[in-house]
């Protein structure tokens, strides 16, 4: 495969008069790009030179020591790792001075990245974060310097932090510039002059800080991965073509899974079960097949002729109306771009002149895609014209249709009704709404430079990926701190800056939408519904009823269940903490739960050889006051329903008599008892069987 | 080419197949069929052949659904062939229960399609019509509805009764029977069953009673009843789809906030599912009895001397930590610790601001788009506001730019709400059952998403076509346009598939010409056929440019056996063999050699997944015992 690694070097200003926000904004920024390089898990090179520090050490000082002075080089280029961040780190505070060349440093770059040419690179590029302030500069080499770079096509980006943009006014392109904040001597116009320049004379890139990170990620690829097809129309037109991927919905955080320690065995294995039961059937004894509603069928080659494979490439259906396809039904996680087959000049003018009668003709093309001979499901897609660029041939853009199975049809009521209806004031407060956070306009009218290259707060091609960029500060923060898991976290949890950075509009128009917002919420009464609320309260305690009190209860509660060795102090204190929630729905299920044990604690005490009779006599007396107290009859009498069970099972008759019998712990009755009630009991007194009558109860 | 390598991963869920999926654990769904006794024979026969439709697409693309099948306004009401399903159901007067709410099966479809054989003669006979008037009560028959969904033994997630008929009122406005069978239709919304009618005749008219008693049931202001074209919901109802209620059955809740202190609740849903393929699964031989397949983790942990196991555990997929390292040390993050960092923003949806719809590039895709509409359950007043964004950026050609995180654990991502517009009611094609009016949502690529590629070597002058080309193309174009019709466009592999399950199981044969199919060159070569001519003049064959390697993919080439380093007549002594051993060569000889060496010389054979390594080592180890 074409690799496409680069070998970047990264010159930074640490004068002692460079300006201290812009040596933290540009240790920063290097941070972010080596933290992206190690989370994607690219194969870049990197290393680092310093400008304006008290020891002076690179190559070109080293073979001669009137060059280069003040100039600190790192080691030699570099894979991005933890370890050469935190390196970065404590080699960016060298001991730092007023001296200092940006020049020079452009030139130990130059020389790392000859160096580096060994590890063949498919890109070299310079980095240059510099404060071009009041400071003299010798700009004696800058000719030479420059023509090494555009010779030897080295890409140079150049950030700074007094850069902004302005629209030039011939070309109407955005145009970096240096602001004029204050009185500037004649040394930092000079040096700003001479960085200007650098944009014509050597194609370097200006920008300010906050264009600086996308400038470096956004590398453009000169061999991508292709997939070569060919688009047939009947069977006598087909060109050759090559799909390029032109975006893509994917994750770029590569981390390494792992299963199990160092000196563990993971294996990943197959299990068979038949409604629950593992079985190891031989391979011989299975069949494929596939459910058909409640019913299997055996489905294999030996039962159906299966079709063959379908040719590989692109198979046209017909030519569509552009406006007939609803993008509502794109699908897949991909776009790609159909080009003509490199240095093929037939395919290409094909290609173009197919293009070309598509927009004029308003369509675009169906067809089935079959990717290979392996991977042979054919996919319905449409191909979408686009005209050659002056950087560009004439493409097709190829969209992935889902298909009409799939399809959800729904039936949304309209939105026009009379309930619906605004009156011109609620109209109008949404309108000032949509002009007062407008991303495009707002610095339009006016020329004033700007931050962002494009007179867009928030451009479409500039989007950040908000998670990856979460998941690397966290991962930084660990590296850096390397204090305990649960500490960190809760740390993090803490300062959520980096999180709620994204969730916030866009300065400029932050204030103005703040005032919009405000209007536009005294002219529409919203209102929280109760009843919603509450149904979603009942839905929430239907769902996770037991594992959510039993968690509370475990939180608060000092001992957190009945123990054998004193059941009735455990009960009693557990029911006080029972009898302390307010909510009776949490009451009830609480006192269910602990219920749950005591019965369990009872029917264990039951099982001794040795019964303690005193002890049953409370435990059993307290759990049936408290079922009383919570109103809990038919648990009670169930229970007492087991009791008389067990006692006739293990011949408990002195248990039955002195105890259930005597002190009357049978039954619960609510209220006055009524003459079935009293039947009820009388039949649950009546001593159970037991195997050997003792002669000196039967009197009762 | 990017291929997924297991070893480093990390899983990004937030897509909403999952949340599909997931929604499937709430529960199943239900589809009631009820066909009104009115029906005249032909109608009567059409309706029953929609639900074999149903029933068929149903048990392909949703096995485990349930179907119930109910006949109305008869005079008799015949048991079912499973007359215990009776025991805890009432059947009201006048209404047949043919099928219980019930997984299909073979057995169950087959005994539907037995029916039908004969239903001409049976029907009149053995169920016949209501007397005098073919009116049985309305409300009974929604009573008798609701309590088979309630009773049917299953937890039910989507429940809905689908009545086809031709009868415009089922009783005359006056009486009583009407009042009592429009209040039903609030029973229906309080049980969150859904009602749809399915009118046998073109020109249906809901005013008499269907308007009302439909948006009663759905709980929505009668004037924004859509009147649905009767014909499109009997095609899609015979691939078993009907329209969904929009209450019922949306991907999720959440509140928009447009400023501080400023929310509206709405909720969104998808245009299509994910793609649904039979289930896959192994079955006994002997027994036809289903074998599930589990796949799991199992650590072991081994006893260094005597290699016996000593530990073992099985770990969830969930599980083990990802790792980072720092020199020598390994960093440890756990999965939990990686949801934490998803979960510190809570889901919803932010407004960061406005934009030209102009500003939308054309050919910018990210996933599959959804579509959000107002919902005044959470909190009221949430509808005004939003149709009066909704409409003011549609009259203004403007789209909101939002953050948003659809649930908890997913990834934020930036949209662009587009406003779209219900179809006007006299379009009649499958557009317009798209969607009705609401934003759409359209996920925003990342930068990171978007690829820069430099197409310095693919531009030429020369690539530019002449004017006659372009002609040629038009006039191509214009020979082969077509419609687009989504409703005939499906997956050829699946309905193969499906059309051969069909056979297997119920000796169903479909048509070979209903299956989807690539189109046949030979067709487009004939209506093209007098512009063909033109087109050699036209265009240069097309020459394949000289590759700079053999591509791999050649099997001939690529796989040719490596040139063995020593030759084999060499190894046949031992000699030579012992001089590769003392010399440490062996790794000279290919894997193959090593193989002979072991076979020739020490008559050992070892297992065909042993490395060069192992065998080397075999060698050696062999050697000294000699």
């Amino acid at each position: 495969m074409a690799s496409n690694k680069e070998c970047l070097i990264i010159v930074l200003d640490v004068r002692n008069c460079a300006a201290e926000e812009f040596k933290l904004k540009s240790v920063k920024c290097v941070a972010e790009i080596i933290k992206d390089k190690i989370v994607s898990d690219k194969k870049d090179y990197v290393s680092f030179v310093l400008v304006g520090c008290e020891e002076s050490n690179n190559e070109l000082y080293e073979a001669d020591n009137s060059v280069c002075q003040n100039v600190l080089q790192y080691e030699n280029t570099q894979l991005c790792t933890w370890q050469l961040l935190l390196r970065f780190f404590k080699f960016v505070n060298a001991t730092a001075c007023d001296e200092g060349e940006w020049l020079d440093g452009l030139d130990v770059a130059i020389a790392m990245l000859h160096s580096a040419q060994p590890l063949k690179c498919a890109r070299q590029r310079i980095l240059l974060l510099y404060d071009f302030n009041f400071m003299t500069q010798r700009h004696d080499d800058y000719d030479k310097i420059c023509s090494k770079i555009l010779h030897e096509n080295i890409e140079l980006i150049v950030g700074s932090h007094n850069i902004a943009y302005i629209d030039n006014a011939e070309t109407n392109q955005p145009q970096a510039i240096f602001q004029f904040t204050r009185k500037s001597n004649i040394h930092e116009l000079e040096n700003q002059k001479h960085a200007l320049q650098l944009v014509s004379n050597c194609n370097a890139v200006l920008c300010s800080f906050k264009e600086t990170l996308a400038s470096v990620f956004k590398v453009s690829n000169r061999r991508p991965w292709v997939w070569n097809a060919k688009l047939h129309i009947g069977s006598q037109i087909s060109i050759s073509l090559q799909g390029i991927i032109a975006m893509k919905n994917e994750s770029h955080i590569k981390l390494k899974k792992v299963w199990g320690e160092d000196d563990e065995l993971v294996e990943r294995e197959e299990r068979f079960v038949i409604k629950g039961t593992e079985v190891t059937p031989l391979p011989e004894d299975l069949i494929d097949g596939y459910m058909l509603g409640g019913t299997p069928v055996p489905y294999d080659e030996t039962l159906v002729e299966l079709p063959p494979a379908h040719a590989p490439g692109l198979h046209f259906v017909g030519f569509v109306k552009h406006s007939s396809i609803p993008d509502a039904y794109f699908c897949g996680d991909s776009l790609y771009m159909l080009v003509h087959q490199k240095g093929n000049t037939s395919s290409a003018q094909k290609l173009d002149a197919l293009v070309r009668a598509l927009i004029a003709q308003k369509c675009v093309i169906l067809c089935w895609k079959i990717f290979s001979v392996k991977f042979n499901t054919p996919r319905i897609v449409v191909l979408i014209p686009q005209e050659s660029k002056d950087d560009s041939p004439a493409t097709l853009y190829m969209q992935e249709l889902s298909y009409h199975a799939q399809h959800q049809f729904w039936d949304f009521p309209s939105l026009r009704t009379e309930k619906t209806e605004c009156n011109k004031d609620q109209l109008k407060a949404v309108d000032n709404l949509i002009d007062s956070m407008d991303l495009e306009c707002t610095l339009k009218d006016t020329q004033q430079p700007r931050q962002r290259r494009k007179n867009d707060l928030l451009p479409f091609d500039g989007l950040p990926s908000i998670f990856e960029q979460n998941v690397m500060d966290v991962l930084e923060y660990k590296v850096i701190s390397k204090k305990k898991d649960e500490e960190l976290f809760d740390e993090m949890l803490k300062q959520k800056n980096f999180v709620d950075v994204f969730w916030r509009v866009p300065e400029p128009i932050e204030e103005k939408s703040k005032q919009a917002a405000a209007a536009l919420k005294k002219l529409f009464p919203l209102e929280h519904s109760y009843a919603w609320l509450e149904k979603l309260k009942a839905k929430e305690q239907e769902q996770n009823p037991a594992p959510a009190i039993k968690q509370e209860s475990e939180d608060t509660i000092t001992i957190n269940s009945v123990g054998l060795m004193t059941p009735v102090q455990d009960y009693k204190q557990l029911l006080q903490k029972v009898r302390s929630e307010l909510n009776t729905t949490k009451r009830d299920a609480q006192f269910q739960s602990l219920a749950a044990q005591m019965r369990v604690v009872i029917n264990t005490l039951l099982e001794r050889n040795k019964l303690d009779l005193n002890q049953l006599n409370e435990v059993i007396k307290l759990y049936r006051d408290s079922c009383l107290e919570f109103n809990s009859f038919a648990e009670y009498n169930q229970f007492a329903n087991q009791l008389k069970t067990k006692a006739s099972e293990r011949n408990l008759q002195e248990f039955w008599h002195s105890i259930v019998v005597e002190k009357q712990l049978g039954p619960l009755v609510l209220g006055e008892p009524t003459l079935e009630d009293e039947l009820r009991l009388k039949a649950f007194y009546t001593k159970p069987e037991f195997e050997a009558d003792d002669a000196g109860f039967q009197g009762i | 080419m990017s291929t997924w390598d297991p070893e480093r991963d990390v899983e990004l869920t937030d897509s909403e197949d999952e949340i599909a999926m997931k929604r499937d654990f709430h529960g199943r769904e239900a589809i009631l069929f009820v066909v009104d006794a009115n029906l005249e024979t032909e109608r009567f026969m059409d309706a029953l052949r929609l639900i074999r439709g149903a029933f068929i697409s149903g048990m392909l693309v949703n096995g485990k659904d349930l179907m119930g099948l109910v006949f109305a306004n008869t005079k008799h009401s015949p048991p079912p062939q499973e007359v215990q399903c009776l025991e805890n159901i009432t059947v009201s007067a006048n209404c047949a229960i043919f099928l219980p709410l019930r997984q299909l099966t073979k057995a169950i479809v087959e005994h539907f399609m037995d029916f039908m054989q004969n239903a001409e003669e049976l029907f009149p006979k053995e169920y016949g019509l209501a007397e005098p008037d073919g009116r049985g009560s309305f409300a009974q028959m929604i009573r008798l509805c609701i309590e088979m969904l309630e009773k049917c033994g299953k937890k039910l997630n989507n429940a809905k009764i689908v009545y086809i008929t031709d009868v415009e009122e089922p009783h005359p406005p006056s009486s009583p029977e009407f009042q009592t069978a429009l209040q039903k239709a609030s029973d229906l919304e309080g049980k969150e069953f859904e009602f749809q009618v399915i009118p046998m005749i073109d020109d249906f008219d809901y005013e008499p009673f269907y308007k009302e008693f439909i948006t009663l049931s759905r709980a929505i202001e009668i004037d924004a009843f859509r009147v649905p074209d009767a014909q499109l919901q009997r095609e899609i109802l015979e691939d078993r789809k009907l329209r969904q209620d929009f209450l019922r059955r949306c991907l999720g809740h959440f509140t928009l906030s447009l400023g501080p202190n400023l929310d509206i609740s709405v909720q969104y849903y998808n245009y299509f599912q994910r793609r649904a393929y039979p289930q896959k699964v192994h079955i006994m031989r002997r027994d036809n009895s289903v074998v599930r397949k589990r796949r799991q983790i199992m650590v072991r942990q081994q006893d260094g001397q005597t290699q016996e196991i000593t530990h073992e555990y099985q770990i969830k997929m969930t599980g083990g930590w990802y790792e980072c390292k720092i020199g020598e040390e390994k960093l440890r993050v756990t999965t939990e610790q990686l949801n934490r960092v998803r979960n510190l923003h809570p889901p919803g949806m932010m407004l960061l601001g406005f934009k030209h719809r102009s500003t939308l590039p054309t050919n910018s895709y990210s996933k599959p788009c959804s579509f959000m509409y107002p919902d005044d359950q959470k909190i009221i007043g949430s509808k005004r506001l939003f149709r009066a964004l909704w409409q003011r950026c549609l009259e203004r050609a403007k789209i909101a730019v939002c953050l948003f995180m659809c649930k908890r654990k997913s990834v934020p991502r930036y949209v662009a709400l587009v406003p779209v517009e219900a179809a006007q009611p006299d379009d009649k094609n499958y557009r317009s059952l798209l969607s009705g009016d609401g934003f759409k949502i359209v996920y925003l690529p990342e930068a990171k998403h978007i690829r820069h590629i430099d197409m310095c070597d693919w531009n030429s002058t020369a690539n530019t076509a002449t004017d006659e080309g372009v002609d040629f193309f038009q006039k191509v174009i214009r020979k082969l346009s077509v419609d687009y019709q989504p409703n005939l466009i499906n997956d050829p592999n699946l309905e193969v598939l499906q059309s051969n399950l069909l056979a297997l199981a119920l000796d169903f044969k479909t048509e070979d010409d209903g299956l989807s199919q690539l189109p046949d060159p030979a067709m487009q070569n004939k209506r093209i056929e007098k512009l063909l001519p033109t087109y050699e003049t036209l265009f240069m064959p097309e020459v394949e440019p000289a590759k700079k390697r053999a591509a791999k993919s050649n099997a001939d080439e690529a796989s040719a056996p490596k040139v063995a380093k020593i030759e084999q007549e060499q190894l046949c002594s031992y000699d030579f063999v012992e001089l590769l051993i003392k010399d440490k060569r062996l790794n000279a000889c290919t894997a193959q050699q090593l193989r002979y060496i072991l076979d020739e010389h020490f008559g050992v054979k070892l297992p065909k997944t042993a490395t060069k390594a192992v065998l080397i080592e075999r060698i050696n180890a062999l050697s000294v015992d000699c």
